[in-house]
């Protein structure tokens, strides 16, 4: 179903090869989310961790793991800090993060910010975003900045696994508008790091939420009991950008043309008609004009 | 401790003060303030207070630096404010007082070292912020200083204002200074606040202090944005780009200039997503400002409306998409505007029109000429010189003034654009090219007196540029407006825009908007963000009116 040449290249292997670009549009079978690890995790380490999730959602989503810019400052002053210990951004001027600071600034946010794009924009087409701990707490970020338009970063979903609202002063206009697009919010009932309530005050910022509760900790979870969850979570979402899709192709065909010419009796023959063109989903403009 | 090159973040040099100095809980300092002890603190507390007025004392305390308080450097400024110098610069301390476009005056290190991080962590942990959204801006706001019982420093600094900063100022200035008013500002990613000139009853002199004590942020770049822009002015005191002069952020520093009808700065967009802008800003009042008055009934340069075109006959039936000169889709969208008093007709003109006309105005000719349309404080677009519109374009400029296109309305709307019930129909057409840091504000030039119709299309649509939003006339703008007055900031206005929104327009490629405006409508196209990803380039709009 793809219109890639490229004989039985797999997508999973074209990100293998390297970020190729690819200009037009590919017709895939599967969403592709883009993950974003925790604090002192990196890409590696989040994809390994994600092993069983991966394979429950592997029919309906594929999944895209890149590693923070910035080494996180090492756990002890005295100690050197971890190269593959990776941080999205510090919210503390001694450069450490913690899910619970209040502050002004997020050092090196935008650096992180602009290598997300990028990689939106090179790796794509992506259709979600997915997030664990502090790369949760980005991807909430993320869909408030997008609401605002102030990326070009566009999910059209997105997984949050404890999560919370960021406490630095600097992101506070994230947060001025309800996200509505569909999100699922996973948390630990006996989480110590993030306890849950901060994960329910995100889930918050959030119109239409899925909450899937485990009782364990600070971790990703994937066992036999989440595996429905997440099942139709992806299959919902692929059925819906496999209908956008299909909207996309029939909202460039030619108009609808009127049964009847200008008599009286097709007031409502022409009212479909106008209201076929008047309301028809305008989203040609965003993904280009096709024609 | 050593860095990874890799890592941005080095360790801030602790300082003496860095232990007593907690930024994660409240300041041990604060709380023995706040805790409601049954031990007669609430009189410790006031008389802590007033000891301030005359000796600032202890460390926590907000203290002006000792420099300003020598009688040569208020000489010196005194001097330099009355003379209007166009630009000085006091060796010792770095003040500046700049003449041009309007007296404005800079002290780095208002405050003895390491107050303004305490101010900020105080800030960080207590103030409640009300946002601030409408045309003219979008940020935070604090209550006024006076009203925060539970913030010792930040009500320490008005105290200091009120005692030191004041009577110092009456006599830089030699104007007369009774109350000072303040509160807190803050400036996050895509916030701003369009040019005005502060004009309000008994304002004198406007005052900011700023706060960016963070590392790699004391004094902010270019690219960081959140300047102070002032803004140069004509012979009528309308404010004209481009900016004259920007003030970065700087920590510390205390900023203050005359209000008056030449005034003109506005808050430059923030675009660093990592350090918020954050002030303590305000106003120092004495007399009824005479500028106020005489601002009043200054009037906005408005629209030129002609009447059709009766020349140029530009083929309908050549431009149009079919469906939309069938009578019955007529009877469709009149009914549809009877009732909601707006359409979106998508696809209005054939494809290959649209296709064009987008890629003769996304061409880089030499023929076609924008100017940009001003003034400031009303609107930043640019707008076609109509006499270089050729091809397409003129095509369709000439559709949009034409009796044909009159004709047209009439059907769609039952207005008395064209036939005998026709008195004197006229329209007036832009088209405009948006792009980063674009916008139009509630003015009077955009108010209409009479019903009128408005037609909007898009063309190189994008999310997020050149979004236009109707408001009812029942709005309450949060100050009087005179007629022809421009627009006020208030410290504490009322926003009502959310209330009183009719209708937002999302801009689409190649779709016509319709909307009825009943008197006093107004409308202003949101400010585009630099943030806002454009990558198809900038977004054109051809904006029409008719009146009958």
């Amino acid at each position: 179903m793809t219109n890639n040449d490229a004989a039985g290249d797999a997508p999973s292997s074209s990100r293998a090869s390297g970020s190729k670009q690819q200009p037009k549009l590919e017709i895939t079978e599967k969403v592709r989310v883009l993950c974003l690890h925790g604090y002192r995790q990196n890409g590696d380490a989040f994809k390994n961790k994600l092993g069983s999730f991966r394979k429950f959602a592997s029919k309906y989503a594929e999944f895209v793991f890149i590693s923070a810019p910035h080494v996180a400052a090492a756990l002890e002053s005295s100690a050197d800090p971890v190269p593959e210990q990776r941080s999205w951004w510090a919210n503390k001027d001694d450069g450490t993060f913690k899910g619970t600071n209040k502050g002004g600034p997020a050092y090196g946010f935008q650096e992180s910010l602009r290598l997300v794009e990028e990689t939106w924009r090179t790796q794509g087409p992506f259709q979600g975003l997915l997030g664990f701990s502090q790369g949760a707490c980005f991807v909430g970020l993320i869909c408030g900045l997008a609401k605002k338009k102030l990326t070009s970063i566009r999910p059209e979903f997105a997984v949050l696994s404890s999560g919370f609202l960021s406490g630095s002063l600097v992101h506070m206009s994230a947060y001025e508008e309800s996200i509505t697009i569909p999100t699922l919010h996973i948390y630990g009932q006996t989480d110590e790091i993030i306890p849950k309530e901060m994960s329910q005050a995100l889930a918050a910022q959030f119109k239409n939420v899925e909450i899937l509760e485990h009782s364990g900790g600070h971790y990703f979870p994937a066992t036999a009991q989440q595996k429905q969850t997440f099942i139709n979570f992806f299959q919902d979402r692929l059925q819906e950008y496999l209908e956008h899709q299909e909207l996309q192709q029939s909202g460039n065909a030619s108009f609808i043309e009127s049964g009847g010419e200008d008599g009286d009796g097709d007031g409502d023959a022409n009212d479909a008609e106008v209201a076929a063109m008047t309301a028809a989903a305008g989203s040609g403009s965003e993904l280009g004009d096709s024609d | 401790m050593e860095t990874t090159s890799s890592s941005p973040f080095k360790p801030r040099q602790k300082d003496k003060d860095e232990d007593t100095r907690e930024e994660d809980d409240a300041p041990a300092a604060a709380v023995a303030v706040e805790h409601m002890d049954t031990s007669g603190e609430p009189q410790k507390k006031l008389l802590r207070l007033s000891e301030t007025f005359e000796k600032p004392q202890a460390v926590k305390e907000v203290r002006l630096n000792d420099t300003y308080q020598q009688r040569e450097l208020t000489e010196w400024l005194q001097s330099a404010w009355t003379n209007e110098k166009t630009e000085t610069k006091e060796k010792q301390t770095g003040a500046q007082v700049f003449g041009d476009p309007f007296q404005i005056c800079l002290l780095p290190e208002m405050l003895v070292q390491g107050q303004s991080q305490s101010l900020v962590a105080e800030i960080t942990q207590k103030v409640q912020w009300s946002r601030k959204q409408m045309d003219l801006y979008e940020f935070y706001q604090s209550t006024d200083l006076s009203n925060m019982p539970n913030c010792r420093l930040l009500t320490n600094f008005l105290q200091v204002l009120r005692k030191q900063v004041r009577p110092w100022l009456e006599k830089v200035t030699g104007l007369k200074l009774d109350y000072v008013s303040a509160s807190c500002s803050m400036y996050t990613c895509g916030d701003y606040l369009l040019v005005h000139d502060d004009l309000l009853k008994d304002r004198q002199v406007a005052f900011i202090y700023y706060l960016t004590p963070w590392e790699g942020a004391e004094e902010w770049t270019d690219a960081q944005g959140g300047c102070l822009e002032i803004f140069p002015s004509d012979e009528q005191c309308f404010p004209q780009f481009p900016v004259q002069r920007k003030i970065a952020p700087k920590d510390n520093q205390f900023a203050f200039f005359k209000v008056g009808s030449r005034s003109f700065h506005q808050v430059g967009e923030v675009t660093t997503f990592d350090y918020p802008r954050l002030t303590i800003n305000g106003w120092f009042h004495g007399e009824t400002n005479e500028a106020f008055v005489a601002d009043s009934l200054r009037a906005f340069p408005r629209l030129r409306y002609l009447p059709p075109d009766n020349i140029n006959q530009p083929p309908l039936g050549l431009l149009l998409n079919n469906v939309y000169l069938k009578s019955a889709t007529r009877r469709s969208i009149q009914k549809r505007i009877e009732e909601n008093s707006e359409i979106c007709l998508y696809e209005f003109f054939k494809r290959e029109r649209f296709e064009m006309a987008r890629s003769q105005l996304m061409a880089d000719s030499n023929t076609l000429k924008w100017r940009r349309q001003g003034p400031a404080n009303a609107h930043n677009y640019e707008v076609l010189d109509l006499s270089t519109a050729k091809g397409t374009i003129q095509e369709l400029l000439q559709l949009f003034r034409s009796h044909a296109m009159f004709d047209l309305l009439r059907d769609f709307t039952d207005l008395d654009l064209a036939g005998s019930d026709a008195d004197q129909p006229t329209c007036s057409v832009e088209i405009q090219r948006w792009s980063h840091g674009n916008y139009t504000v509630l003015g009077d030039g955009l108010v209409s007196e009479e019903n009128t119709l408005d037609l909007v299309y898009y063309l190189n649509a994008a999310d997020g540029a050149a979004v236009i939003t109707y408001l009812s006339p029942d709005s309450e703008l949060p100050e009087e407006k005179a007629p022809g007055a421009s627009r006020r900031m208030e410290s504490e206005g009322e926003d009502e825009e959310d209330e009183s929104v009719l209708l937002t327009i999302t801009p689409v490629d190649n779709a016509l908007n319709i909307v009825y405006r009943c008197e006093g409508t107004t409308k202003f196209t949101k400010y585009v963000s630099c943030n806002t990803p454009l990558e198809k380039g900038p977004v054109f709009v051809i904006s029409c009116s008719y009146k009958e």
